[in-house]
């Protein structure tokens, strides 16, 4: 089990659980659900905010809040 | 008489209902509120909070007439910002001011599954709907193809492929809108009735749910039992309940214990679970077509490509409101003194026409000159939110700005403060985290604006001797930018300790989506610019024309008689003198100045900032400064007699001759300029700016602690500053 902060630029991996229920709440409201494909597209100079791309939406998130996404 | 009758029957029969306008962020909802309404729309603040509440009408045939509410753009009625909060706290409430009678729910087609969540919990609010599928055109394009009357079927409701950006179907949103009213709420018997043909709950609640719901429905008058749900989520935030109620559903929910987040984590996945199927059954979907976004997105989220191309196009803003504003506002300055000589010329010359002329239009100036810059701003600003590109400025710049309690959109408001701080504390309304909000519009002041340059100038010259070193570059050149980072210093330093100061209930979360580059609608951008400038001009202008009518009779009137025995002694002295007219004139406007309410002030400040360097002249220009920082060199122009239009210049030849009449020491030294710089950068002197806080934040206690910090900090340093070099 390996949580999203985990994963290289441009892997490709699939949304398992999320281990924080109020950014999990956040996340299935945007649409970010369990089984979806995500993959992180970059990041920024400091490392610290995600470009990430679920499905066909494309989303700005910060390592804090991926670290609570774990993938399949 | 038969006419009138008939005409008062068709008033009788005109119905007006409340329509709401809801739909996920970047669903093209203005695009479509824009349409419905046209230029009949105004705005305001939802109850208690400082977000833009715009409402517009229409009509729907001869009888109908519809007031529309655009609420804020939202993912779910489990709220996350203070905007999302609002659309929670309306619907959980049949009482609610703007709770609507029914509400146009609008999707975007190319991205179906998630739009719909949002309109499930809608439905279950039992308020009739219309959904509109939005941006038909792009899905057109696409090849997404919508099994329009089969989805219509299955979700009970209207259904209706509309463009936002061509106004394709806007029509028949109208028409079916207008049906399902007359549905609703039929003609013959006026009483609402909305449990007429109700649609079937979308999310059926669990047991221990169902009890909790009975329990709320006992003590609360509500429409549905998703609203009772809903409540039992959020009773301990929902103002409108009194403190009886929320202690009666805290018994409940003791009773019956339920994990607040699981269920909703629970009933959104029941939620996707019903409509994933929908969306796949009755929307076909062809290849995807080329992608822009992902391209541009490679420059220009790249990671130190992407903020150097940030700088550029802020650059361009920046350069915008700061040089190109100049040719308006220079048209507006002399189509005002236009006014004022036309009026003069033709009024009798009496207290009464010195008030109109010198306090109301002169007050009004002062408001209009903002406009260019207001417009340029929000049009430049508009262009990049429609765009999709502001949303990227977040991704870039969040982590820095986080480390000093500020929002990856905080950047633009402080750019933007380099030209005029009104704009720029207007603009944080698209920040939607409260305390974030907050701090940047307590610091984006400290940023210089175009105001100080004329000060920046004057006293620049006095205090730092023209020199060339190093190459190209002089010291005054030097010194001015020196100016700038200490105000950007002071910006970041105090958001960081406000950071800390402030305390805030709001998560702090960012997981923002990244809408596709889109090409912008010109009539959505200008219509932005005009709400923005009307609420400037309609809004904070009234207090700041009273402001500035009360600085121009503080400095022209004074306790009685003193004004015109300063007169006399003028005319004297320039008797004596053999003085022109032209240096007559001058000398009575300074002695007037000096007898005046404003020169009065200004002498019993003198204790007061005498540490600082300052005498009696400097405090006169520090009060009438308060209606524009550039006020300062027109006013100690009057003082020096030199009148009130010299070149910073010419002041700065006069103060450098001034000498204490006792000691016979020159009263301007390079330490009181110093001393008087760093007060420019550092203090809150502008009244304008203040009002607009006070308009952004809802109350008078920011703008006063932002005053209070401000020039607090202003006077510590200039007093520093001037002890050390003196």
């Amino acid at each position: 089990m390996r949580a999203l902060t985990e994963i290289r630029e441009h892997e490709t991996a699939s949304i398992g659980y999320f281990t924080d229920p109020a950014v999990g709440a956040k996340l299935l409201s945007m649409g970010i659900l369990p089984g979806y494909p995500i993959v992180i597209l970059r990041k920024t100079l400091q490392g610290d905010t995600f470009y990430i791309k679920v499905g066909d939406n494309r989303f700005a998130i910060r390592k804090k809040e991926a670290a609570c996404i774990v993938l399949k | 008489m038969y006419r009138a009758q008939i005409k008062s029957k068709a008033k009788e029969k005109i119905r007006t209902f409340k329509v709401g306008l809801l739909g996920n962020p970047n669903c093209g909802k203005s695009s479509v509120f824009n349409y419905l309404t046209g230029l009949r729309q105004k705005t305001g603040n939802f109850p208690g909070v400082t977000v833009d509440k715009k409402t517009g009408s229409f009509q729907l045939g001869s009888d109908t007439q519809i007031i529309l509410t655009d609420f804020p753009g939202t993912y779910s009625l489990y709220p996350t910002s203070q905007d999302e909060r609002i659309v929670a706290q309306t619907f959980t409430n049949p009482n609610d001011p703007n709770y609507s009678d029914a509400i146009i729910y609008i999707a975007d087609v190319t991205q179906l599954e998630k739009h719909l969540l949002l309109f499930s919990q809608l439905l279950d609010l039992g308020i009739p709907l219309v959904l509109a599928l939005n941006m038909a055109d792009l899905a057109a394009k696409r090849g997404i193809r919508v099994k329009r009357e089969q989805l219509e079927k299955k979700l009970g409701v209207p259904v209706i492929c509309i463009s936002g950006r061509t106004g394709h179907h806007i029509e028949k949103l109208k028409e079916r809108l207008k049906s399902v009213l007359d549905k609703y709420f039929p003609t013959i018997n006026l009483e609402k009735n909305s449990t007429n043909g109700k649609a079937k709950n979308f999310y059926t609640p669990s047991e221990q749910e169902e009890k909790i719901i009975a329990k709320v429905k006992k003590i609360l008058p509500l429409q549905s039992d998703y609203q009772a749900l809903l409540i039992a989520h959020h009773y301990h935030w929902l103002s409108w309940l009194n403190r009886q109620q929320k202690r009666q559903i805290a018994a409940i929910l003791e009773q019956n214990p339920f994990d607040d987040l699981r269920a909703q984590v629970d009933e959104t996945m029941a939620r996707y679970n019903r409509l994933s199927p929908l969306v796949r059954k009755y929307l076909a979907k062809a290849g995807q077509g080329k992608n822009f976004t992902a391209i541009l997105d490679n420059a220009l989220t790249h990671p130190w490509l992407g903020p150097v191309i940030f700088f550029l196009i802020m650059l361009f803003v920046f350069q915008a409101i700061f040089s190109w504003a100049a040719y308006p506002m220079d048209w507006i300055d002399s189509a005002f003194a236009q006014l004022n000589e036309w009026l003069s010329n033709s009024l009798p010359a009496n207290a009464l026409t010195d008030l109109l002329i010198d306090g109301i239009v002169a007050g009004l100036g002062g408001i209009v000159i903002f406009v260019p810059q207001i417009a340029i701003l929000f049009f430049l600003i508009g262009l990049l939110e429609e765009v999709g590109y502001l949303a990227r400025v977040v991704y870039l710049f969040d982590g820095l700005m986080q480390r000093f309690g500020l929002g990856g959109r905080s950047i633009v408001a402080l750019i933007s403060g380099g030209a005029c701080a009104i704009p720029a504390i207007m603009s944080t309304r698209t920040i939607s985290n409260w305390k974030e909000r907050l701090i940047t519009i307590l610091v984006t002041p400290f940023i210089s604006c175009s105001a100080r340059i004329p000060v920046y100038t004057a006293l620049i010259a006095f205090a730092v001797p023209s020199k060339k070193i190093w190459w190209i570059f002089d010291q005054q050149g030097l010194a001015f930018m020196g100016l700038y980072l200490i105000g950007i210093l002071a910006a970041f330093g105090s958001a960081l300790v406000l950071k800390h100061l402030l305390k805030s209930s709001e998560n702090t979360m960012l997981i923002l989506e990244l809408p596709e580059y889109r090409l912008p609608v010109l009539r959505n951008i200008l219509y932005h610019v005009n709400a923005k400038v009307k609420a400037f001009v309609f809004q904070a202008g009234k207090i700041i024309l009273m402001i500035s009518v009360l600085l121009w009779a503080m400095a022209s009137y004074g306790p009685t008689g003193a004004i015109e025995q300063a007169r006399r002694e003028a005319l004297t002295l320039a008797a004596q003198q053999q003085l022109d007219q032209q240096s007559t004139d001058n000398l009575i406007a300074a002695k007037e100045i000096e007898a005046s309410y404003a020169g009065l002030l200004g002498k019993s400040m003198e204790p007061l900032i005498k540490p600082l360097g300052y005498d009696w002249k400097i405090g006169i220009a520090l009060v009438t400064s308060f209606a524009a920082r550039e006020v300062f060199v027109s006013t100690m122009s009057t003082i020096y007699s030199i009148g009130s239009d010299a070149e910073p210049m010419r002041l700065k030849e006069r103060m450098e001759k001034d000498v204490h009449p006792e000691t016979g020491q020159p009263v301007y030294t390079t330490a009181t300029a110093i001393s008087l710089l760093l007060f420019y950068v550092l203090a809150m002197q502008c009244m304008s700016t203040l009002v607009v806080v006070r308009r952004e934040t809802g109350s008078w206690k920011w703008p006063a602690l932002q005053f209070v910090f401000m020039t607090g900090l202003a006077y510590l340093v200039s007093f520093g500053a001037y002890q050390l070099l003196s």
